[in-house]
């Protein structure tokens, strides 16, 4: 017998061990592909109903000028929410997650305050939102534990949710109430996440350093103006077209950008 | 995506992968080794095989109706297909007469497939460990002609009633002592 014609069983083992493998890693990316698709298609119908509801929030914001009126967005009940409504360009929230507690309300990358802001409020002042709500603001700056952190507090003067509009004769009883009610989270410092502010409509608590916002409570919208990195921007408008998934929630990002 | 929901995806989609191969490996390691062994056969066509018989062709005329030489067509079929197993791939034509002349097989479409079922049955109960073979039918101007595939094994050796034949030319052979030193040290390399 000629030593050319033979075949090693080594050989064949070798080339047959090579299909085995090639198959098996075919059959797990195919299972990967289908699975991976299984879960798309299960997220399509949500996808499309956050994806109508983005324009539908969207369509409810009209511009004037330099301002916008969320009159429609606010009252119309029937809406559905947006995690996060946001002017990209003055880096502005139109609307945030209402702290609950199984959820503190908050979005990670966009967590970040703007603290020059807040530090222009060390006397109680007014600051009209770009949406055209009046808030009256205070803030100072306190330790928690070895970190400095500013507290500003806020009281909205004028805004479509609100049934009574504050007059010029209450805004001294309005500035006393912020400075204490700073000075009470100041001192209840360093506990996050306790009922604060129970007299004013909102209350953010922000590293100094890092500007991450360590605690807030709910409405107090102008002081994330330029709260956010532009990274985070990115992010936030991404997520507008694709609506962000976990597995825990499923989480809708709302932004808005003028051009 | 945030990146809690991206770790879980790759977590998901990492073990999917690795259990949907795992799987698939266990299943085609237990049952898709001989498949994929004929996979890489070169099947000559019955024309090719025609120039005559060879190191990977081997003609049989059929099996008998005779019972009395019933098994001595059986014992020729198989040490051909065990020294085919044991040397390299080969087929085996069925229904051609040793000079190349196409004698034809007088099946229908019922013989045919009990004609495939007695050759596994034979392979089965007599090769030890089993080739991998397969079986197919060409039909040549209304002659039907069987066709058996088989690839060379992974085994050491295969051997047919305690015997080993090996291929060499056109004849099958038993085993020589050099061809059993060989068979054993080729095994393992």
């Amino acid at each position: 017998m000629s030593t050319g014609d033979r075949v090693r069983p080594f050989v064949v083992r070798r080339n047959v061990n090579r299909k085995v493998l090639a198959f098996s890693l075919l059959i797990g990316t195919t299972a990967t592909l289908l699975t991976a698709a299984g879960h798309i298609a299960s997220l399509y119908p949500s996808l499309r109903r956050y994806r109508r509801t983005h324009r539908q929030i969207f369509e409810k914001i009209e511009r004037h000028g330099d301002k916008y009126d969320t009159a429609k967005l606010i009252t119309d009940w029937k809406l559905g929410d947006a995690d996060y409504v946001i002017d990209k360009d003055k880096r502005f929230f139109i609307e945030v997650p209402d702290p609950t507690d199984e959820s503190p309300g908050s979005f990670a990358p966009l967590d970040y305050s703007d603290t020059d802001f807040i530090s222009r409020y060390r006397q109680p002042g007014s600051y009209t939102t770009p949406d055209g709500e009046t808030w009256r603001l205070y803030s100072q700056e306190s330790k928690a534990g070895a970190q400095t952190v500013e507290i500003i507090v806020g009281f909205a003067e004028k805004a479509p949710w609100k049934m009574i509009d504050t007059t010029q004769p209450d805004l001294g009883l309005v500035d006393r109430t912020l400075e204490e009610e700073a000075r009470k989270i100041a001192a209840s410092l360093p506990l996050a996440r306790t009922p604060r502010g129970g007299r004013v409509d909102g209350y953010e608590i922000v590293n100094s350093n890092t500007r991450k916002v360590f605690d807030w409570g709910p409405w107090l919208r102008p002081c994330y103006r330029q709260a956010f990195n532009s990274r985070a921007v990115v992010h936030a408008f991404t997520w507008t077209k694709a609506t962000c998934t976990s597995p825990k929630q499923i989480r809708t990002v709302g932004s808005w950008h003028y051009r | 995506m945030p990146a809690g929901s991206l770790v879980w995806a790759t977590v998901v989609g990492v073990a999917t992968f690795l259990a949907g191969s795992a799987v698939a490996r266990a299943l085609s390691r237990r049952f898709l080794r001989g498949y994929f062994a004929l996979m890489a056969v070169r099947v000559p066509t019955l024309d090719e095989a025609l120039a005559g018989e060879g190191q990977r062709v081997e003609f049989k005329r059929g099996l008998s109706d005779d019972p009395t030489r019933e098994r001595s067509a059986e014992d020729e079929l198989l040490k051909s297909i065990a020294a085919f197993a044991n040397t390299n791939d080969g087929a085996i034509f069925v229904g051609v007469d040793d000079s190349g002349r196409i004698i034809g097989l007088n099946f229908d479409f019922k013989q045919r497939d009990r004609f495939e079922q007695k050759v596994r049955q034979l392979v089965r109960t007599r090769i030890k460990p089993t080739p991998p073979i397969q079986v197919a039918f060409e039909d040549v101007r209304s002659l039907v002609v069987a066709k058996i595939i088989v690839a060379r094994g992974e085994a050491t050796a295969y051997m047919m009633g305690g015997v080993i034949y090996i291929r060499d030319g056109s004849s099958d052979v038993q085993a020589q002592p050099d061809d059993l030193k060989r068979l054993i040290v080729e095994y393992a390399y």
